[in-house]
């Protein structure tokens, strides 16, 4: 007796020689407006076309409600990785976030990268910030001692250096106390204009 | 005048009230601050009582079919042309009972009265090393429903991973938006519309239009969102003010606000309206059900059994019913009464036997369609 076979049918018939299924997502959507659908498909097809399945969507784009929305048919992603199809990294990442699967080690990874170029980002503007204050610094000790040079001539010489060394201890305090106030400012400025995920 | 509606629209609508109270109170235009809306009570569970054989039946045969009313409501974009056709009787008989049927079957949709649902959300994982690759919230939908057979809302599965890395069940409005945007009902919005807007419901409830605006309601809402009973509470109690309650009679409305004035001991405006459209079997019926919803067994106790509609029965309920009511509705109830047994009792009763008889014979009629 010859067996039934024709239910494994589908899973021999292949386009190519070589070929494997692959669930990745195709990126949809317009210029500047990403919209990725999550697809079963042939390794070698065009990221887009010929598609055997679709299994979901992913929205990265944050909505109305500040929210990246994703949908996933897990009943037919089941069925695909009990038949052993490969899954792309971004799949299997997002799918860890959900939940569904461990989270990947890659988004671990990506969270490291993210805060180690926060904390560069921080010390960054901190040593700008400080350049920047010392400039004034020694810009208004220029300024005083051009002063005090002036009056130097005409009167006696303690009297007029006193005020400026009082007020070049009283600048280093403020400096400790603005420091984080000027720091959290640019901070946040700088981390809505970044490009990247800071 | 303190309305503010046109003068042609005054009058369209002076037109379209179906009672003289109403068309008073339109004609006065002050806001009757004398008027006290109706309170819910907490201690009775209202779904499971709503959804009995019995009670469902009796909502059936209070609203009754109306056709001329349905057809005069439809929202049409295009009128469309009028179909003559010359038929025989059978053939006649059969189209009216397919209609009957179709309205019937509508009719049965009637949004049930049930309480407002509860948040849930729980925590699933905490993750907070994920914390800084999550920059928005992640609203997850598992759309395997599509896949199998059938699948209530309540079981579709809705997770949000937090921007600090928290993985929770979702909140009831993420839950709803979610649902929205993978299983899309048609005619519902995911962000609410300004149509629900105090300002603009109370436009549209001006010019009577109180079935058109329900409709919209439970196509937005589900029956158990707070935003649904609270338009429905206050649309329910706009005609309790002004006891327009044959707007909805022939609606698929009318069920559900019987129950809801039964249910905040207010029936006694409707029952009113009953008895002076010489409605008495209605009035049984509904006297009936009241006595069930606030006997003490609650939704254990059976529906009384109907005994015959006649002049006798009809007498000892409207006392046991009397026995509730003090002062001046006594005497106003006491004074309908009178009069209608002065009328004729019995040929009244038998006029409104005929009616449901007629409904139940086209129901029962075999045709194709339906």
């Amino acid at each position: 007796m010859i067996p039934d076979l024709k239910k494994f049918a589908y899973r021999k018939m292949k386009p190519y020689p070589g070929a494997k299924l692959v669930v990745r997502m195709a990126r949809y959507g317009c210029t500047n407006r990403p919209f990725y659908q999550i697809v079963v498909t042939w390794n070698r097809y065009p990221r887009d076309r010929k598609i055997k399945e679709q299994l979901g969507f992913y929205d990265r784009l944050p909505n109305l409600t500040g929210e990246q929305v994703l949908g996933l048919n897990l009943d037919r992603i089941r069925h695909h990785f009990k038949h052993g199809t490969e899954f792309t990294r971004p799949v299997l990442q997002l799918l860890g976030i959900v939940g569904y699967f461990p989270i990947h080690p890659y988004t671990l990874v990506e969270a490291k990268r993210i805060t180690r170029r926060r904390e560069e980002l921080e010390q960054k503007l901190k040593e700008k910030y400080l350049e920047e204050k010392e400039e004034e610094t020694d810009k208004i000790v220029q300024d005083e001692s051009d002063q005090s040079g002036e009056e130097v001539k005409s009167e006696s010489v303690d009297i007029d250096h006193s005020p400026s060394t009082d007020n070049q201890t009283k600048t280093v305090k403020s400096d400790v106390t603005n420091l984080e106030e000027a720091l959290s400012e640019s901070i946040t400025i700088a981390k809505k204009a970044s490009v990247l995920k800071i | 005048m303190s309305c503010n509606l046109s003068k042609a629209a005054f009058l369209q609508t002076f037109r379209k009230l179906s009672c003289v109270h109403s068309q008073l109170l339109l004609l006065r235009g002050v806001h009757v601050s004398q008027f006290k809306p109706p309170v819910v009570p907490t201690d009775i569970d209202p779904f499971p009582l709503f959804m009995e054989e019995g009670v469902q039946t009796i909502l059936n045969d209070i609203t009754g079919i109306d056709l001329k009313k349905t057809a005069l409501l439809q929202p049409k974009k295009l009128p469309l042309k009028p179909v003559l056709r010359a038929v025989p009787d059978k053939e006649l008989k059969r189209l009216q009972a397919d209609s009957f049927k179709k309205e019937r079957s509508k009719i049965e949709q009637r949004p049930p009265f049930m309480r407002a649902r509860k948040e849930i959300s729980r925590e699933l994982a905490r993750n907070p090393e994920i914390a800084p690759v999550m920059t928005n919230n992640l609203l997850f939908i598992d759309t395997s429903a599509f896949t199998r057979s059938e699948r209530a809302n309540k079981d579709k599965v809705v997770v949000v991973r937090d921007t600090e890395g928290t993985l929770r069940t979702a909140t009831q409005e993420e839950r709803d938006r979610a649902i929205q945007i993978a299983f899309p009902v048609r005619g519902r919005t995911i962000f609410p519309s300004s149509f629900f807007k105090p300002e603009n419901l109370h436009n549209a409830l001006q010019r009577c239009r109180y079935s058109y605006v329900l409709d919209k309601v439970c196509v937005q809402y589900d029956p158990d969102h707070p935003e649904f009973l609270r338009i429905t509470k206050e649309i329910y109690d706009y005609i309790l003010e002004r006891m327009e309650f044959d707007a909805l009679r022939g609606t698929r409305h009318f069920g559900s606000m019987a129950f809801y004035l039964s249910l905040c001991h207010r029936e006694y405006e409707l029952v009113l309206d009953m008895l002076e459209r010489k409605l008495i079997v209605d009035v049984m019926d509904y006297i009936r059900l009241h006595r069930k919803i606030h006997s003490q067994e609650g939704s254990k106790g059976s529906l009384s059994k109907p005994l015959g509609y006649d002049k006798k029965n009809f007498e000892k309920l409207m006392g046991l019913y009397m026995k509730r009511i003090t002062g001046n509705r006594k005497k106003q109830a006491e004074k309908m009464v009178e009069s209608l047994l002065e009328a004729g009792l019995p040929e009244i009763i038998k006029e409104n036997l005929s009616q449901r008889e007629l409904i139940d014979s086209y129901l029962k009629l075999e045709t194709n369609v339906y």
